[in-house]
């Protein structure tokens, strides 16, 4: 029998990074090894139906919420799926498709977090908590670039969103092991290659000790309401970035073939950049999956600390 | 077949997960046999006399892999294994016995593509219609009671012809030819699911030559424990007989069968029911063809014998019961798949 497959949970509001960071991990753990679900295809209700409704995506009555975690569980165990299909391109839904977990599933969305029931599946849970002006940004650029619509449409859609946010979505941030927020270093004039990160880890998972790097390049970790916060800025100087690096993958010695794509990498519209935050984060989410699925192959329950979040 | 007339969102928020505690969890009926046996007719009848708002009923047909066009391009019937989800149909089908709700797929007959999956929380009884529900251990353990229709062929293909040219578009060339090419995988792996059955259900034409009064042939087999018949059916000299088989009895019944037998027995039945008095109904027996409602005493009898086995089910669980079944929930014949 295969080991079980390791479940990584992506889950913030609209536009806040999610297949960013997924799409990195995916390109260094390699596509035939990762199957990758988005809880948007459990929506309950299509696009038209929604308008009619006067309901947001982002309301639970609006998704099948029992479903996300019927199907999460089976995917955990190992067994396929009959994944509903909904279409961002015209808002209505397709047949459904079959889903094998793959080594390592990712499950992106809204409301990965939502029941005590789903979160228990995960092996890492990674919120993308970014100030609100940035996700904004990022949701304009992208919902005009590729979801056609216009720029006011996507404010207007914002502002009628915010009550659902605050009140179902961002709560969820409480319950990941690990709290991504990008921000625009101060005076930075809004350099989007450059941002600086914020990553909240906390004791859910046993985090690689990173103390030893602590003002190279910048680097800072403190202790905030229990957890370790560790501050990435956006212009950290490469070298120190690498010493960290070279550090995890000291841990990960086992996976060295892995080394080969780079992570960090990010696009905006068609133009490639490269991110050192971006990349000691992945590279944190990394170092959990790839240390959870080493536990699991030589019989382990996995990564997670014994004691329960 | 199983036009759902559910869409998505239609039944209202979802319950979080799960049976509540003290939900019993819903007697599931397998109505398995090949294209046109006759599955829907029985189905609809016991659903009619259950009430429609106390009934799931599906069609196995919704677990297809490939829709007609790729199903064209392969060279495979509906009616192999590989052609269907056989995983996710155990699957969703032991979620439906434990009273969780499914995403259920949707197979359109009327053009042979699948729509949008729709949500489906189990009513009290199950009723699964489908070609290949019992290939699979993991399906067969799902049922309480297990139903094969087994019509003579040639009554079978004049069946098929006259729903899929009537209602499914096709001409009488297309049904035949297309019958031609489905027989090896009948052969192969529909008709052989008929041991796995509790009831196997042969419905034929008799001496009477009367179509709408056909003769019953009914094995009931002793995986459940069916009501004893012999007091009422007596000698045989009125249109039914009981024969000894080696796993159980053998019932035949007349299309022409006297009316006032036929009552006699469904009467004793009703007894062993008499907690289930308000399900008497007309509509025993009763069946379409076109618009004309016609009635039969064969149909009725096995009709009612069906229902004694799901309310009995019913009741047993209701009462903190594991259900009827002599086997449990287990099966002792080999997996093919």
């Amino acid at each position: 029998m295969s080991p079980r497959p390791i479940i990584l949970g992506v889950v913030g509001d609209s536009a806040s990074g999610k297949t960013t960071i997924t799409r990195g991990l995916v390109r260094v753990l390699g596509e035939d090894n990762v199957s990758h679900i988005c809880t948007d295809d459990y929506h309950r209700y299509d696009r038209r139906q929604r308008a009619e409704v006067g309901i947001t995506p982002l309301h639970p009555d609006c998704n099948y919420i029992d479903m996300i975690t019927q199907h999460l569980v089976h995917l955990r165990r190992g067994e396929a799926i009959l994944k509903p299909v909904y279409r961002h391109k015209d808002g209505t839904f397709g047949p459904p498709v079959y889903v094998q977990p793959g080594r390592f599933t990712v499950i992106e969305g809204l409301f990965g977090y939502y029941v005590p029931e789903m979160r228990d599946i995960y092996d890492v849970r990674v919120y993308l908590n970014p100030p609100e002006d940035l996700r904004r940004r990022w949701k304009v650029q992208r919902d005009c670039s590729r979801r056609g619509y216009t720029t006011d449409a996507v404010l207007a859609e914002l502002d009628r969103r915010e009550p659902d946010s605050e009140a179902f979505i961002r709560p969820q941030r409480r319950h990941a092991d690990m709290l991504v927020a990008f921000a625009s270093a101060p005076g930075a004039d809004q350099d989007p290659t450059h941002l600086d990160a914020e990553l909240t880890l906390r004791d859910g998972l046993p985090h690689p000790d990173l103390t030893a790097f602590v003002q190279k390049g910048g680097l800072v970790l403190e202790e905030r309401d229990g957890a370790l916060v560790l501050r990435i800025p956006g212009r950290m100087d490469p070298d120190a970035a690498a010493a960290v690096e070279e550090a995890i993958w000291a841990r990960m010695h086992f996976a060295t073939h892995l080394r080969a794509r780079r992570l960090g990498e990010f696009t905006i519209g068609t133009e490639l950049y490269r991110s050192e935050s971006l990349a000691l984060i992945q590279l944190l989410i990394l170092y959990q999956l790839v240390t959870a699925r080493a536990s699991v192959s030589v019989g382990g329950e996995g990564a997670r600390n014994p004691v329960g979040v | 077949m199983s036009e759902s007339k559910q869409t998505p969102g239609n039944d209202g928020p979802a319950p979080s997960n799960g049976a509540g505690g003290n939900i019993p969890r819903p007697i599931m009926l397998g109505v398995v046999g090949d294209s046109a046996a006759g599955k829907t007719t029985l189905s609809a009848g016991l659903a009619g006399i259950l009430g429609e708002d106390q009934v799931t009923t599906f069609s196995t047909d919704d677990y297809h892999r490939y829709d007609r066009k790729q199903r064209a391009e392969l060279g495979i019937t509906p009616l192999h294994p590989d052609c269907n989800y056989l995983d996710i149909m155990a699957q969703h089908l032991r979620h439906l016995r434990e009273g969780s709700p499914i995403l259920k797929p949707v197979y359109q007959h009327a053009d042979g593509t699948f729509g949008p999956p729709v949500h489906v929380t189990p009513k009290p009884f199950t009723i699964v219609e489908g070609l290949l529900g019992y290939h699979t251990e993991a399906v067969r353990e799902c049922y309480d009671v297990r139903v094969y229709l087994a019509p003579p062929e040639e009554l079978r293909r004049k069946w098929k012809v006259h729903r899929d040219c009537s209602h499914r578009g096709y001409t009488t060339d297309q049904v035949l030819a297309d019958l031609d090419k489905r027989e090896p995988d009948s052969a192969q792996f529909i008709r052989p699911q008929e041991r796995y059955a509790d009831v196997v259900v042969s419905f034929r034409e008799g001496d009477s030559g009367d179509d709408h009064a056909l003769d019953a042939e009914l094995r009931l087999r002793d995986s459940l424990p069916h009501p004893d018949l012999a007091p009422v059916i007596g000698d045989g000299k009125r249109g039914i007989t009981l024969t000894e088989e080696d796993s159980g009895l053998l019932v035949n019944i007349a299309g022409g069968i006297e009316h006032d037998q036929a009552s006699e027995i469904e009467e004793s039945i009703w007894e062993k029911l008499h907690f289930a008095s308000h399900l008497r109904s007309e509509r025993l027996g009763q069946f379409e063809v076109g618009n004309d409602v016609h009635r039969s005493e064969s149909l009725a009898l096995v009709q009612l014998l069906l229902l004694y086995h799901l309310v009995t089910a019913r009741a047993a669980i209701a009462v903190g019961g594991v259900g009827t079944r002599a086997d449990g929930a287990s099966e002792t014949t080999p997996v093919e798949s």
